[in-house]
């Protein structure tokens, strides 16, 4: 009986939690370039910019 | 790395502030690989300037102090000519912004070319800064028959000199034993003798030119020996047929036409692979997750959306594997060299090569690395048409559309038909961007073009492991990507996709399409369908495309999802069967054919589909409004370009009877 | 385009293998296996700059390796590649190695 509404609900919490975290990637993305960049890109550079170089 | 620091730090007198050491030398003197040794990152290396267009920065800890190590991009001397070399003479003067001043300057000088190397030493010398000098490479000099006086050497340039061989790790801790005592050192104080001699007249900077050399004769005289006479070497053998004016260019694209091959065959087997891993992993957790909406969500969404695009991963690392072989063997600055003379009347050279090569990678390094072009016009012209260049993001798409839609058929007995597509689509790309490249130098970006004096580096094999390191690091970077964005924008697809839920009207069935139509991503195809019906597609290609704005993968994952979810609980099939099936409902007929296919796949080689583009686009113009400007012209012209292909391919191709269906 | 091609075309430099500088000349026309003397620089400063950091200034002697596309010198031991247009700005004096 409980667990009728067990998979929905994590359900419902998966698609919160991806909405969320492209909305704050969006985001932080959106701060980091503005500021001049001056690192090197790569791996461990850190603006989080995770293209497929 | 080193064993004092773990003693109690608090005992010893805490040196808090990291020392600061800047590495400098010429380009392709090996000092990417002396700053991995020296720090133990991992970073790429390759053999032609321009690859490390950015600083980077490491840290490594020599008898309780921190010391902070800055790679700066090669240059020949301390005035600069291009972007980057501005940046590293800026660094290394202590007028960067944002960034501290250097308190020991690391000179990096390739003993191969010691003469050459030493103009730029003069010059650091000059600055009278704390320096120590790593002689890298000792053990190829040693090859070529030079044998060099160190300890005259550092009689005659006043300063530390550590021979160092970087790719073997050999010298380096005496190098940073060097860079330690620095500060303590006297320092340089290298002034060249004045002109006492009588120079013939001229202006004052080739009489400049002349003193340094003069005293850089002589130094080299007192310390180099050649214990060998110079032969011609292998270098120059191969150079012989690889600059050939007609053979040359055959040979580059023969090379590109192996890679697009390899990329093909080689990658199938493995992604075959992985394919029935996604499959067995699917069928795992309908084991273990009963079922109901979240068993949907991970098999249908998640599993379906990500799977499908891991299966690119063989091809895209074999193409990063043959760029990453091509540059590091020396062979690219060839290349770029014998394109000259084609890319000249475009009003390129060929410094633009090499970023343009970049692109088929991604367009974000690829940008970065028109830093070494030096005139900002033909720079901009460069960053305007690299996106053109076939990037990896968009392989799954093309792979996913000729697997489906063009016959595994031999072409003359040799190339498989698909694998001729694909170069056909990369062909697309180059062309419009070497066409679009001559229109934007013909019209905004006028300007003569700027003279082609590049250095040849000598060939040599690639290191095996430092090129399976770089291939590692975008594998990892593919996989991340994988792993969180496409992940995520699945589930989310998934959730658009299913809710909300059709309801059946008392007496009828709901087939799967209904059930799609109905759902917030079915809705939203429907509306935007107008937009795209025009080119032959449908909503469901439609709001793949949408979703493919993001990162162009993300359209075959959607595309995963759809069919995932709309499919009838078989799941034999593969995503490529189940397009090439598709019937459209409403006619009966086959929804997807070849030429919707081929007019999907130019709209993929022209369309900017990628934010990360955009955004370096918009840093390396300048940023503010104007980077905007050439951000949106950019993403604008490749829209329209896009568009109006997928437009003339899909009703020519229908004029042309070969509608198909 | 096809109109710059053609005129690129007819401004290449006479192939030859035996023909010597009898005095100065420029080092777009110097054959290959030829050694020079730099003797001036007739092109923009920024690009006489650029020559001379990499080692070739006046007085310097280079060899010339290769002059199928553009022209490739030897500098010391180091290979350098310059397009035709700028080889005709630097003035030489060639001599058989």
């Amino acid at each position: 009986m409980n667990s009728a509404w067990i998979q929905p609900a994590l359900v419902a919490l998966a698609l919160t939690a991806a909405a969320a975290y492209l909305l704050r990637r969006a985001w932080t993305r959106w701060l980091r370039a503005r500021q001049p960049q001056s690192g090197a890109c790569g791996p461990n550079c850190g603006c989080g910019d995770d293209s497929g170089y | 790395m080193s064993a004092a620091a773990g003693l109690a730090p608090v005992l010893q007198n805490p040196k808090q502030r990291p020392l600061r050491v800047g590495l400098v030398g010429n380009p392709n003197c090996g000092k990417s690989t002396l700053f991995n040794a020296l720090t133990g990152r991992r970073q790429r290396v390759a053999n032609f300037p321009g690859v490390t267009v950015d600083r980077a920065e490491g840290e490594y800890r020599y008898d309780g102090q921190a010391v902070s190590v800055i790679d700066l991009p090669g240059m020949y001397s301390i005035s600069p000519e291009s972007p980057d070399e501005t940046i590293a003479v800026d660094v290394l003067l202590g007028s960067a912004r944002g960034v501290d001043a250097l308190d020991v300057i690391v000179l990096v000088l390739d003993a191969e070319h010691l003469e050459r190397n030493l103009y730029l030493a003069t010059e650091v010398l000059e600055l009278g800064r704390p320096t120590v000098i790593a002689l890298n490479r000792v053990d190829r000099s040693e090859r070529a028959g030079l044998r060099i006086d160190v300890v005259e050497l550092i009689h005659e340039l006043g300063v530390v000199v550590v021979p160092v061989v970087a790719t073997r790790g050999e010298g380096v801790d005496r190098l940073r034993h060097a860079v330690a005592r620095a500060g303590s050192l006297p320092h340089s104080n290298l002034t060249l003798m004045p002109d006492a001699d009588g120079t013939r007249g001229g202006d004052p900077e080739s009489r400049e030119a002349n003193r340094r050399y003069r005293w850089i004769s002589a130094v080299c005289d007192r310390t180099v020996t050649r214990t060998r006479p110079h032969t011609r070497s292998l270098s120059d053998r191969v150079d012989a047929v690889v600059l050939h004016r007609i053979w040359g260019p055959i040979i580059f694209l023969g090379l590109m036409l192996l890679v697009f091959q390899a990329m093909f065959s080689w990658a199938r087997p493995l992604a075959g692979g992985i394919q029935a891993l996604v499959t067995l992993a699917g069928a795992g957790v309908r084991v273990a997750v009963p079922p109901g909406e979240l068993r949907n969500l991970l098999v249908d969404g998640a599993l379906a959306g990500v799977g499908s695009v891991l299966v690119f991963l063989p091809q895209i690392a074999i193409l990063f594997l043959f760029i990453g072989l091509l540059e590091d063997s020396g062979y690219m600055a060839r290349a770029a060299f014998v394109m000259d003379r084609y890319m000249r009347p475009l009003g390129l050279h060929g410094k633009s090569f090499i970023p343009l090569i970049s692109g088929y990678a991604c367009a974000v390094p690829a940008i970065m690395a028109t830093r070494t072009i030096q005139h900002p016009k033909e720079r901009l012209a460069t960053i305007m048409v690299v996106p053109l260049m076939s990037c990896s993001a968009r392989l799954p798409v093309y792979t996913l559309l000729v697997a489906a839609f063009v016959p595994a058929v031999a072409v003359a007995g040799v190339f498989s038909l698909q694998g001729l597509t694909m170069l056909g689509m990369y062909l697309l790309g180059t062309v419009a961007a070497l066409a679009a490249a001559a229109v934007f130098r013909r019209t905004l970006l006028r300007s003569e073009t700027r003279a082609l004096i590049i250095e040849l580096p000598p060939y040599s094999l690639p290191s095996g492991r430092v090129l399976a390191n770089s291939v590692w690091q975008r594998v990892r970077l593919f996989l991340r990507r994988a792993g969180t964005v496409i992940f995520a924008i699945s589930i989310l697809l998934w959730g658009m996709a299913t809710y909300p839920r059709a309801t059946a009207a008392p007496g009828q069935t709901i087939t799967q399409e209904q059930r799609l139509s109905q759902s917030a991503l079915g809705r939203l195809g429907h509306a935007i369908e107008p937009a795209v019906r025009p080119l032959g597609y449908d909503w469901k290609i439609g709001v793949s495309m949408m979703a493919s704005f993001a990162a162009r993968e993300v359209f075959v994952s959607t595309m995963g999802t759809i069919y995932g979810v709309s499919r009838d609980g078989t799941d034999a099939h593969t995503l490529a069967q189940r397009l090439r099936e598709e019937r459209n409902p409403a006619t009966g007929r086959l929804a997807y054919t070849p030429l919707i296919a081929v007019g999907l796949m130019a709209f993929y080689v022209f369309a900017l589909m990628c934010t990360s583009t955009v955004t370096m686009t918009h840093r390396e113009t300048g940023g503010g409004w104007r980077g905007a400007g050439w951000a949106l012209l950019q993403f604008t012209y490749m829209l329209v370009l896009a568009y109006g292909a997928g437009f003339v391919i899909y009703h020519g191709g229908l004029a042309l009877g070969l509608g198909g269906a | 385009m096809f109109r710059l091609w053609k005129h690129r075309k007819s401004e290449q430099p006479a192939p030859t293998s035996r023909r010597a500088c009898p005095s100065d000349c420029p080092l777009a026309f110097c054959p290959t296996g030829f050694c020079a003397l730099v003797v001036g620089f007739s092109c923009p400063a920024h690009e006489a700059r650029r020559l001379r950091t990499l080692g070739v200034f006046e007085g310097a002697r280079v060899n010339i390796v290769d002059t199928r596309s553009g022209i490739l010198l030897d500098v010391r031991g180091s290979r350098l590649a310059l397009d035709v247009a700028v080889a005709r700005t630097i003035t030489v004096r060639a001599f058989a190695a």
